[in-house]
């Protein structure tokens, strides 16, 4: 496919990464170990070094994200002074990626020096554990995503995410524009985002810059919702299928051509229609049934294929008469 | 700051070339519709990379996405017959400062 892309492997998230998302979503602050933030977290997930403040080292998970929660604190109280003080130091020496302590609490001195001295990133967030925890979750997942970007204007038409692609000026935006006017919904125009999910669902957006704008050749860039109301656009949708437009080298298009096969996106198998592309064809009519039909075949038929079978079917009855 | 590469072929020869956005207000919607006509014109394959993100440069869409301010290096990435003359006239409009809007 022709377009722009990026490398869509397995992405490692630095604590930086992580810090800058989570200051947004839920508040969070550095409080030391400055020094540390390009480290990488190496597992996408959070631990509550309980086990390990007890002195117990066997399957530490140190390289996850840290949670210093009420429980931890109480544990590290009941200490003495000297004791808390080594346990700290060696979950420090662990290497692990970086420590957050939740509920605001106030951060003991000797967590924060531990941090500048081994440049690990102290992180504080206002949350209590629980609600950190499902929320870094899900946000680590977010960021570790392989991702990619395409050439390719996203739109979702009944319910099917539909990526439209096809070398420039082959009617992209012009076709999406006929869906949105049809009642479908724009999700970007041009370049999508795309997301490999956990589940294996690929999800596409608009770059922000971007977003619930079109470009339309003649026209020039208009903001779809306020011309075509808030139902036209949609910030996020799976990505179903992919169409490609393609303006054929003859002239004519030949009656019974049809090329629909697969191709891999982030590693997962995504069919694709191609779709002949010249004046007097309604392309977005076009689109439309290629999204109708996939649909169709979702829920089990498989039109082209049923069709044929049948008229075999009935040829060989005719001639097994005679 | 340009290097061009020599690929196996005439009509693979690759152009690269390395700028800096001058422009106060980055990269915004007139000169991206310049690069795009420009580029749209060119038969061949045409990107801009920034930061590791390609775009074509055919699309106006798909400039305006890369958020280019003042100061952002880019990569201009052409191959084809013209490769070298688009590349020199997207490097011209991207020189100019739009201080006119």
């Amino acid at each position: 496919m022709r377009g722009a892309k990026k490398k869509g492997s397995e992405r490692s998230v630095t604590v930086a990464a992580f810090l800058d998302a989570g200051k947004t979503s839920f508040g969070m602050e550095l409080v030391s170990g400055k020094a540390g933030l390009q480290k990488q977290i190496l597992e996408p997930a959070v631990n509550r070094p309980g086990l390990a403040l007890a002195g117990f080292f066997h399957y530490f998970a140190f390289r996850r994200i840290q949670v210093l929660g009420h429980a931890e604190h109480a544990y590290l109280f009941s200490l003495d002074e000297v004791q808390r003080a080594n346990r700290l130091a060696a979950v420090f020496e662990r290497h692990v990626p970086c420590v957050v302590v939740t509920r605001k609490r106030r951060v003991l001195p000797e967590i924060c020096r531990l941090g500048d001295e081994f440049q690990i990133p102290v992180l504080r967030c206002p949350a209590v554990t629980g609600h950190f925890i499902n929320k870094a979750t899900v946000l680590m997942e977010d960021l570790s995503a392989p991702r990619m970007s395409l050439q390719g204007t996203m739109v979702e038409i009944y319910g099917i995410g539909v990526l439209l692609t096809g070398p420039a000026g082959t009617g992209k935006s012009e076709t999406a524009l006929a869906l949105v006017k049809r009642g479908h919904c724009l999700v970007s125009d041009d370049v999508a985002n795309l997301r490999l999910e956990n589940s294996g669902a690929i999800i596409a957006t608009a770059p922000d810059a971007i977003k619930y704008h079109m470009e339309v050749r003649g026209l020039g860039i208009i903001h779809v919702p306020s011309l075509f109301g808030v139902t036209s656009v949609q910030s996020s949708k799976r990505l179903n299928m992919i169409v490609h437009l393609e303006r054929p080298a003859a002239e004519r298009i030949d009656p019974g051509s049809r090329k629909e096969g697969v191709i891999s996106v982030l590693g997962k198998d995504v069919t694709r229609v191609v779709i002949p592309v010249a004046p007097g064809r309604d392309t977005a009519a076009l689109v439309e049934v290629a999204a109708l039909n996939f649909k169709l075949k979702v829920l089990g038929h498989d039109a082209a294929k049923e069709f044929d079978e049948r008229l075999i079917a009935n040829i060989s009855e005719r001639s097994g008469h005679e | 700051m340009n290097n061009s590469q020599d690929g196996a072929g005439e009509s693979a020869k690759v152009i690269v070339r390395d700028m800096t956005i001058k422009n106060k207000r980055g990269f915004h919607a007139r000169p991206a519709s310049l690069v795009a006509k420009i580029a749209f014109n060119f038969d061949g394959d045409i990107t801009i990379e920034k930061d590791g993100t390609v775009v074509t440069a055919k699309s106006v869409m798909g400039l305006l996405s890369l958020e280019a301010g003042k100061g952002t290096r880019i990569r201009i990435t052409a191959s084809g017959d013209g490769a070298e003359k688009a590349v020199s006239d997207i490097e011209q409009v991207l020189k100019q400062t739009f201080e006119e809007l």
